[in-house]
C-alpha cells in the first residue's frame, strides 16, 4: 500500500468522476540515459583466509580450517548504482499514447509496454520538409545521425539515443495533471514504475512501442561472475558466523636425553699391575660404570691419603661428537670433589687446571687437564648431576675425583674413587602443538567474503552488485547542475555493506532472523543470474522479492499472516498499517471473476531434509473433505531440525489453502494497491466478502480514450476475515506462530527517514 | 460604417508578407462548429445500484467544414492552393475575429451552373479542415 500518494488520489478514484483536466486519468513519462556508477570500497575483514601450503605439506599449519580468526585482511567490494546519479537528466516525453504494466508476485521482473506517437508537431512558423505534415520519426533514436539522414534533412535532436534499450523510463500516473510542472513535481501524480527498456519497436505508421522490465532486470541480466561479483567475493559462498575454527600453536619444550657414550679409559691404566690390583682384584672395571647396573662399579687405584695433591683419580668416556649439557653419575661413598673436563675436536676446553701434582707418588702429570666445572663435597652417593651450557661436538669427557673414600681394601692404599654409573645427557628440543576451537568475530557481510549474519544480507549484497546501490548523494532528478529532490539515506547500511560504505540498497528489507548454518556452496550461485541466487534464498526462508513502483526492492515475508498492509513508496513514515482497502461493487468494481478449485489441495504435507532424517507432516487445508488422501512434500538439506521442517510444512499447507479461491477484479486505476497488499472485496453475485491477497496488478492507461483500468489477480486469505489472523492461527504449530510473529516484529525499512 | 470581417488565411511558415496571406473574395456562407468534441466514455460498476464511471480522454481536433460560393478563377485557385500546396498548420481568421489554427484537408468545388462565358468558374465549394486550436473572438454582438 502506497503511503506517498497525492491527497486527492483515493477520493477521485472512488468518485468515479474522471472528467476534466484536474480529474482525468493521466500518465507522464520521462526517459533517462543511465550511467552505471561503480563505488569501490577498501575494507578489512574480521578474519583472514589462509590457503593450505602447497609447497611443503609437512610444514606446520596453524590454521587447518583455512581461517585465521584473529587477523583481518584487506577486502575490496564494489557496489553499483544504476538509478541515482546519471549525469544526464531525465527528459519528459510529450508523446505518450498509452501505458500498460503488470506486476505479479510470481515472476522475477515486472513488465511494461508504453506506446508513443513517433511524431512531433511542427512548430508554428516552421516550414514543413519533404511534404510531411509535422515531423514524423521525431523520437526515433537514430534520427539525424546516420550518413544518409541528410536524405530527409533530418537532424539530431534531444531525443537522439534516448528511446533505446537499457535506458530508463519513469512513469508517473494519477488523476489530473499540471502541465506547467515537471512530472516529478506534479502534485496530481505519483511514480508508478521505473522501467528499463528491453525493446523498441518502430513502425512506419508512426507509432513507437517500448517494451520494458523493472529493475529486477539488473539481477537477471547480471550473472554471478566476475566482474559483477568483486574478486574478493568470487566464487560466492555464504555461511553464518557460528562455526568455530581450529587454531593451532606450537610450543618448544627443551629436555635432556641420554647420549650414547662409550667407556674410554681411566687413570688406573697408568699404574703397574700391583698398584692396580685393588680395583682389578675385586673385579671392578671401567665398564662397570657404564653397564646400567648400580650393583657394580668402577674402582680406582688406591691412595695413601684421601686428599693429597696426588690423590686425584679420573675416568674418561667418549661422547662421539654429541651435544652435551649434563653429566650424571652415582658414586660409591660420599664427599668426593669432582672436576669435569670436556674435549671438543681433540682439544680440552680451556679452564682452570686440576691441582694435581705427582709429588713423587702419582702418574698423571701428563694427564692433567683444564676443567669447566667442579663441585666439592658431594653429599651421598647420588645421583649427582653436573649441568653446564650445552657443548656441541663433544668427543671425550673426563671426570676427576678427589677427596677419595676409604674402601678398606688392601693393607695400605685404602683411598679410592668408586663410580657406580656415569653417563652424559644432551639437550633435546621437542615441539608441542596446542589446538583450540576459536569463534569468529562477526562483521559486515560486505567486508567478510563467505560470511553473513542473516539471509537478508545475501540479498542486499546481490542487489548492490547488480546496480541497486543507493548512494548517500542520490537525487531523483536534476536539471543541469541543479539537483532536484535529493533522496538520500540518512544512515548508511554499514552493518551489512561494510563500515566505510556511504549508502544503502534501494528498498525495504525484512530481516529473516536466520542464517545458513552450513556453507551454501559456490555451485548454488556460480554463473547463474543474481536473481536465481535470490530466488534460492527466498525459497529457503519463505520470503518474497519484487521491485515496487519506485524501482525499489521489497524483500519480506509474504503479507499473509496478519491483517494489514506494509506501507511502501517513498512515504516519510513507512511501516505497517491496519488499513485494508475496500473494493466495493457499487463504487469501483467493474468486473469480477472468482474461481474455486482444488488443484492445489493436499490432505497432507511433509517436509524432510535430503536424507529424510528430519521430517514433519501436517494436515493440509481442505474446506471440502471427501476422504481423498493426497500428499505433497519438499526435501531440502537446509532443514536441520524437526521444528524447522514443521514450520515449512505449515507454510506450504497455508499456501495451498490460499489457492482454493482466487479472484480477478477489474477496477479503475489506483496506485494505492500494490502486489503483496491485502484488500477486501464485496460483490454480491459471487458471494465475495473475503479479504484477499493481491498477487498481481495489471494496469492499462489509455490516454487517447482516457480510460485507466487495473486488473487485480487475488487469492483469499481464508474464511475468517474478522479474525486477528486471516487464517485460523490455532491450526499452526507454536513454532510456526513464533516464527511468523518474529518476522513481522523484526522488520527493517531502509528507506525510513529519507534524507533530502 | 462597420463591415463584416473578411476571412483571411495566413501561413506562419511563409515570411513573405506578399504571399503569406489570402483574403477570401467572398466569405463562406456556411460553417460547422469549429470546437473539438470531448472524448468521453463510461462504464457501470457491477452492482445494479452502483455508480457510473465517467472517463475523459485527450481532446481530438475538430473535424470542421465551411462552404460558400466561388466568385472567380482566382478565388477558386486560391482555395485549391491553400488547401493542397501549403501542408503545415495555417492561421484562419474568421468573421468573429477568431484565430483558428487549422490544417485544410480537402477542397470540394462543385459547378453551380453550366459553364458559360463570364460565369465559367462559378462554383459552390466546401472545405474540410482540422481545427487544432481556436482563440477567443475579437467582436461582440454588434460585430464591433
Amino acid at each position: 500500500m502506497r503511503g506517498d500518494l497525492p491527497a486527492s488520489h483515493e477520493a477521485i478514484w472512488r468518485s468515479g468522476n474522471y472528467v476534466g483536466d484536474d480529474r482525468r486519468a493521466m500518465a507522464r513519462v520521462t526517459v533517462q540515459h543511465p550511467q552505471m556508477r561503480l563505488q569501490t570500497y577498501a575494507m578489512q575483514s574480521t578474519f583472514r583466509k589462509v590457503p593450505a601450503a602447497t609447497s611443503d605439506m609437512n610444514s606446520f599449519n596453524p590454521y587447518p580450517s583455512g581461517i585465521d580468526p584473529a587477523h583481518g585482511q584487506p577486502v575490496t567490494n564494489t557496489y553499483a548504482d544504476y538509478l541515482w546519479t546519471s549525469p544526464k537528466p531525465p527528459l519528459e516525453l510529450p508523446n505518450v499514447k498509452n501505458v500498460s504494466w503488470t506486476r505479479t508476485t510470481d515472476i522475477d521482473s515486472a513488465g511494461c509496454t508504453i506506446e508513443f506517437w513517433n511524431t512531433s508537431p511542427l512548430p508554428l512558423g516552421q516550414a514543413p520538409e519533404n511534404k510531411d505534415l509535422d515531423r514524423p520519426g521525431f523520437y526515433t533514436a537514430g534520427r539525424g545521425q546516420a550518413t544518409f539522414s541528410s536524405r530527409w534533412k533530418h537532424e539530431a535532436n534531444q531525443w537522439s539515443n534516448m528511446l533505446m534499450p537499457d535506458n530508463i523510463l519513469r512513469v508517473y500516473e494519477g488523476y489530473g495533471f499540471d502541465a506547467g510542472l515537471p512530472p516529478e513535481e506534479d502534485p496530481h501524480l505519483a511514480l508508478s514504475g521505473v522501467w528499463m527498456i528491453d525493446e523498441v519497436k518502430l513502425s512506419a505508421a508512426g507509432v513507437l512501442v517500448c517494451t520494458c522490465r523493472d529493475m529486477g532486470r539488473l539481477l537477471i541480466d547480471h550473472m554471478n561472475f566476475l566482474p559483477v561479483v568483486p574478486d574478493d567475493f568470487y566464487p560466492t559462498t555464504f555461511q553464518n558466523w557460528d562455526q568455530k575454527v581450529t587454531v593451532q600453536s606450537q610450543r618448544r619444550i627443551s629436555s635432556t636425553q641420554r647420549i650414547n657414550v662409550t667407556p674410554d679409559s681411566s687413570g688406573n691404566e697408568h699404574w703397574p699391575e700391583w698398584a692396580y690390583s685393588g680395583a682389578k682384584v675385586y673385579g671392578h672395571t671401567l665398564q662397570n660404570a657404564f653397564d646400567n647396573n648400580p650393583g657394580t662399579y668402577w674402582l680406582s687405584v688406591g691412595n695413601d691419603t684421601p686428599a693429597y695433591r696426588s690423590s686425584y683419580e679420573y675416568l674418561d668416556f667418549n661422547a662421539n661428537g654429541a651435544t652435551v649439557s649434563e653429566v650424571r653419575f652415582t658414586t660409591v661413598g660420599a664427599g668426593y670433589n669432582v672436576y669435569l673436563s670436556v674435549m671438543v675436536g681433540g682439544s680440552w676446553l680451556p679452564g682452570p687446571v686440576v691441582n694435581y701434582h705427582e709429588d713423587g707418588r702419582g702418574h698423571y702429570h701428563a694427564e692433567v687437564t683444564p676443567y669447566i666445572l667442579s663441585e666439592g663435597g658431594l653429599a651421598g652417593e647420588g645421583e649427582h648431576v653436573l649441568r653446564f651450557a650445552p657443548i656441541a661436538g663433544v668427543t671425550r669427557i673426563r671426570l676427576w675425583l678427589n677427596n677419595l673414600q676409604d674402601f678398606g681394601l688392601g693393607s695400605r692404599f685404602h683411598y679410592r674413587a668408586g663410580v657406580r654409573e656415569i653417563g652424559a645427557w644432551g639437550p633435546v628440543d621437542s615441539v608441542v602443538v596446542d589446538s583450540n576451537e576459536v569463534a569468529l568475530t562477526p562483521g559486515p557481510t560486505g567486508s567478510n567474503p563467505g560470511r553473513c549474519q542473516d539471509f537478508t544480507d545475501i540479498v542486499k549484497l546481490f542487489c548492490g552488485w547488480a546496480g541497486l546501490f543507493w548512494p548517500s548523494d542520490a537525487y531523483q532528478y536534476h536539471v543541469g547542475s541543479t539537483v532536484k529532490f535529493p533522496l538520500r539515506p540518512l544512515v548508511p547500511d554499514s552493518g551489512v555493506l561494510g563500515a566505510p560504505v556511504q549508502g544503502r540498497i534501494w528498498g525495504d528489507f525484512q530481516i529473516t532472523g536466520a542464517s545458513p548454518p552450513a556453507e551454501i556452496i559456490a555451485s548454488v550461485f556460480d554463473k547463474k543470474t543474481l536473481a536465481d541466487g535470490i530466488n534460492y534464498i527466498a525459497e529457503v526462508v519463505g520470503f518474497m522479492f519484487f521491485i515496487d513502483s519506485t524501482g525499489a526492492v521489497q524483500w519480506r515475508m509474504p503479507n499473509v499472516w496478519s491483517l494489514g498492509n506494509w506501507i511502501g513508496g517513498v512515504a516519510p513514515r513507512p511501516g505497517r498499517t491496519n488499513k485494508i482497502l475496500v473494493l466495493d461493487e457499487r463504487q469501483v468494481i467493474t468486473g469480477l471473476d472468482a474461481s474455486i478449485q482444488s488443484r492445489n489441495v493436499r490432505e497432507g504435507v511433509f517436509v524432510a531434509n535430503a536424507v529424510g532424517k528430519y521430517a514433519a507432516i501436517v494436515g493440509g487445508f481442505n474446506p471440502n473433505d471427501t476422504g481423498l488422501r493426497r500428499m505433497c512434500g519438499w526435501t531440502d538439506e537446509n532443514f536441520k531440525t524437526i521444528d524447522e521442517a514443521r514450520v515449512m510444512a505449515d507454510l506450504i499447507a497455508v499456501k495451498q489453502l490460499f489457492k482454493y479461491r482466487q479472484d480477478r477484479v477489474v477496477i479503475p486505476g489506483f496506485l494505492g494497491i500494490e502486489i503483496d497488499d491485502q484488500v477486501r472485496i464485496f460483490e454480491r453475485v459471487t458471494s465475495e466478502g473475503f479479504i484477499h491477497y493481491v498477487q498481481g496488478v495489471s494496469s492499462a492507461n489509455d490516454l487517447v480514450s482516457g480510460k485507466w483500468t487495473m486488473t487485480l489477480q487475488t487469492h483469499w486469505l481464508g474464511d475468517d476475515p474478522n479474525g486477528a489472523w486471516v487464517i485460523d492461527k490455532q491450526m499452526l504449530h507454536a513454532n510456526t506462530i513464533a516464527y511468523v510473529d518474529s518476522l513481522v516484529a523484526g522488520s527493517e525499512w531502509s528507506r525510513a527517514g529519507l534524507g533530502g | 460604417m462597420a463591415t463584416v470581417l473578411r476571412w483571411v488565411l495566413q501561413d506562419p511558415s511563409d515570411a513573405n508578407p506578399a504571399t503569406n496571406n489570402y483574403t477570401f473574395a467572398w466569405n463562406p456562407n456556411q460553417m460547422g462548429s469549429p470546437f473539438p468534441t470531448r472524448v468521453l466514455s463510461y462504464e457501470g460498476t457491477t452492482a445494479v445500484d452502483g455508480q457510473v464511471l465517467l472517463w475523459e480522454g485527450t481532446r481530438t481536433p475538430a473535424n470542421w467544414s465551411f462552404s460558400g460560393v466561388i466568385k472567380n478563377a482566382a478565388h477558386y485557385e486560391a482555395l485549391r492552393a491553400w488547401t493542397y500546396d501549403r501542408q503545415g498548420r495555417l492561421f484562419l481568421f474568421d468573421h468573429f475575429g477568431r484565430r483558428l489554427v487549422v490544417v485544410l484537408k480537402e477542397f470540394k468545388p462543385e459547378p453551380a451552373a453550366k459553364a458559360r462565358i463570364g460565369r465559367y468558374w462559378h462554383h459552390t465549394y466546401s472545405i474540410d479542415a482540422l481545427v487544432i486550436s481556436i482563440s477567443q473572438p475579437s467582436l461582440s454582438d454588434g460585430g464591433l
